[in-house]
């Protein structure tokens, strides 16, 4: 059950190393210009911590809840510097907030993440919403 | 303010009419891409490519990854001006997007600031039905002449 004790707790930690060739199969796939391109696009951390996590959905079954009733419901990237192919990413996420709507049948869960670089720069904040249907 | 057959099709880039300064169409959402985004981007989730799963969790059919319709809002950013100058991009995930929708995304001028240029963002269906809405700030400095705020 997802409720407010959950603020606070943290998430497994994800090092991942990004890939020239899982980067450019991602940016073929959404029709990306140039799929060669070293740069990770904007919404590619997201995508790196599913890639890279012995458990995928961690951000999801550590809600103990059903899956299919779970919905996202915001996400938000701000960069501080680029994420190139070969960085070895290292995502460290929080609960960082749960809150009820529509007394209850609603609950709305923010896990924010840091990812810092091998230089230990800190590359980018990431803040994903989800919402569970009761 | 363009109707929606308008505004689909245009080419990213240009200022295109009715205020857009950035719009950008998307080949249809098939199950095809939806396979092949599962795969790309790790998000493993049963409902959007398992049909029987979709349908016994109470939906009619398998629906896109919400973060392929916002990875195309960020194509269409990163494609149509200097990607260094994206601080930062933000949506809520209005509605689900069906099996099949064609995606446009649009990007207006905002808040223009000393440093920095807001930008409203929607992507829409061919409908017309909002499906994420959201906002990116750009800095002025890079992106200015692009956006006419230079």
């Amino acid at each position: 059950m997802a409720d407010a004790s959950l603020i606070g707790h943290r998430l497994p930690d994800v090092r991942a190393v990004v890939e020239p060739g899982r980067l450019r199969t991602f940016r073929r796939t959404i029709g990306a210009a140039d799929p060669a391109d070293p740069v990770a696009p904007p919404t590619y951390l997201f995508a790196l911590e599913m890639l890279e996590s012995d458990r995928p959905l961690a951000f999801v079954e550590e809600l103990d809840v059903d899956m299919a009733a779970v919905l996202h419901s915001e996400q938000a990237f701000t960069y501080h510097a680029p994420v190139r192919a070969g960085d070895t990413i290292l995502l460290q996420t929080i609960v960082s907030d749960v809150f009820e709507k529509k007394g209850g049948a609603l609950v709305f869960v923010v896990q924010d993440t840091k990812a810092t670089n091998q230089d230990g720069r800190h590359v980018a904040d990431v803040r994903r919403t989800l919402v569970i249907r009761n | 303010m363009a109707s929606t057959s308008e505004r689909i099709g245009k080419p990213a880039g240009g200022r295109a009419p009715g205020g857009a300064a950035i719009l950008r169409t998307f080949p249809p959402i098939s199950r095809h891409v939806l396979a092949l985004y599962c795969g790309a981007s790790g998000d493993s989730n049963p409902i959007h490519v398992d049909l029987d799963y979709a349908r016994a969790a109470g939906f009619p059919d398998v629906f896109a990854h919400g973060m392929l319709v916002m990875a195309y809002l960020g194509l269409a950013l990163e494609e149509a001006g200097p990607r260094a100058g994206i601080r930062s991009l933000a949506v809520r995930f209005v509605a689900i997007t069906q099996l099949n929708a064609t995606i446009t995304c649009e990007a207006r001028v905002g808040e223009v600031g000393a440093e920095t240029i807001a930008l409203d963002l929607v992507a829409r269906d061919e409908a017309g039905d909002v499906k994420l809405q959201g906002s990116a700030v750009v800095d002025r400095a890079t992106w200015g002449e692009r956006l006419g705020q230079a």
